[in-house]
């Protein structure tokens, strides 16, 4: 199944504004983005329209990680997805040096994502990861089926951007 | 980067690649469609998903690209036309083709990263809008339109409007309004035939062509906002709508709000 993102320009840039913020002891922000999906014959698009911020409050200090945050604000984000019934996708940035998930990123994920698919499971939700100039999602395209990466991630705005998953 | 593209090499490194990926959709397929198909398959766009019912009648060979008298003869549906002149240019092109509304089957058209609209009424350009701003597509309009009142000359007008999702859409720019669409609706079935030609399409089409590949290749580095291009074919002028002008549009869209994308859901109270 071919999966396309595609978010606007402005979402986006709220999203950005939102990370690039810096916080009393964490090294990075994270957030969450409530979305919409759609089918078209046997692709999936993905298409978030809500950003979440995470409160000042809710990160935990970690020196092992860039950032953590609390499980108030992983509620606060399970009761967004149910109220709008969406799905919802983590987010969080990297330097372009590093345009994809690491390995706790991916481990982290694992222990995440269940419950926002337990939460609304016909959805697809999934992480989001800016990298500057481009971006990278992984996806559960519905509940019991493993993560994808989705294909290719479209920003929607003056001007279009697009980012190719290679492999 | 491929012999064949090496003169259109300014519009970026990666163009041919993005140009290449990206998936077009084409409503409607006559006068202002046809020739976008064409520029569209010149620039090396190899997947698309067309639109359009109709087959070519003798009135339409004054402005249709690509068809023949012959197509006339055997009722070739305009679609056939489209797909004959991509695959002269790219045999292997992928061509999502469908010979009848896309309000029928409208799910293949979410596939797209662009779409544009040749449609002929307001009314259409109104669904078509919604069901892009519905599935985050960029809506590249265009419209031309010859009025004749008494013994004056002809005055022949059009329109290219991009519609950029999460951005004013074209109600917020005052081309749709409630109003014309009532005025339209009152005359369904009275207008007979439109006059059309050739050359005013083939402005209108160039230059939905020409903001479309900048949009997605971004070679000017200048488009940044809402675009409403007005057509005054007396006068061979496209230029810039007054309404278009950032003093006078909304800074953002009340009609279609990001919280309504997607399909309607059901949300319990």
């Amino acid at each position: 199944m071919k999966t396309t993102v595609r978010i606007a320009r402005r979402l986006l840039g709220e999203i950005e504004a939102d990370l690039d913020r810096p916080h009393l002891f964490a090294k990075e922000r994270l957030g969450f983005v409530l979305a919409r999906w759609a089918r078209a014959g046997h692709e999936l698009i993905v298409m978030p329209f809500q950003y979440l911020p995470i409160a000042d409050d809710n990160y935990i200090e970690d020196a092992w990680v860039g950032a953590k945050m609390n499980g108030t604000a992983i509620r606060s984000a399970l009761q967004a997805t149910l109220d709008h019934q969406a799905a919802c996708l983590h987010v969080h940035a990297h330097h372009p040096v590093m345009p994809f998930f690491g390995d706790l990123d991916l481990a982290e994920q694992d222990k995440l994502l269940p419950s926002f698919l337990a939460t609304v499971p016909n959805a697809p939700h999934g992480a989001l990861l800016l990298h500057g100039t481009g971006a990278v999602a992984r996806l559960w395209p519905a509940a019991g089926a493993p993560p994808i990466y989705a294909d290719r991630v479209a920003v929607v705005g003056f001007p279009m951007r697009f980012s190719w998953r290679s492999s | 980067m491929n012999e064949r593209f090496s003169r259109q090499s300014f519009l970026g490194a990666d163009s041919e690649t993005v140009i290449a990926s990206s998936v077009i959709g084409v409503v409607g397929l006559g006068g202002g469609g046809s020739h976008i198909v064409q520029q569209l398959a010149h620039l090396g766009f190899r997947n698309f998903v067309l639109y359009d019912g109709d087959h070519v009648e003798e009135s339409n060979l004054n402005r249709l690209i690509g068809a023949t008298s012959v197509d006339v003869e055997q009722l070739s549906p305009k679609l056939l036309v489209a797909a004959r002149m991509i695959r002269g240019l790219t045999p292997s092109a992928e061509i999502d083709g469908h010979a009848g509304r896309w309000q029928d089957d409208p799910e293949p058209l979410r596939r797209c990263d662009l779409v544009f609209g040749c449609v002929d009424s307001f009314a259409e350009r109104d669904q078509l809008e919604a069901t892009c701003r519905r599935h985050m597509m960029p809506l590249v309009d265009i419209g031309l339109e010859v009025t004749i009142v008494g013994d004056d000359p002809p005055v022949m007008g059009g329109q290219v409007i991009i519609s950029m999702p999460g951005e004013p859409c074209m109600r917020c720019l005052g081309f749709l309004t409630d109003e014309l669409l009532a005025k339209e609706a009152s005359k369904y079935g009275g207008a007979g035939p439109r006059p059309q030609v050739v050359f005013g399409n083939g402005v209108l089409a160039s230059a939905a062509v020409g903001l479309a590949v900048d949009l997605i290749t971004d070679w000017t580095r200048q488009l940044r906002r809402v675009v409403y291009l007005e057509y005054r074919g007396n006068e061979q002028i496209l230029r810039p709508h007054p309404r278009g002008n950032a003093e006078w549009i909304p800074p953002s869209c009340s009609h279609y709000t990001l919280a309504n994308i997607g399909a309607p859901v059901f949300r319990p109270l």
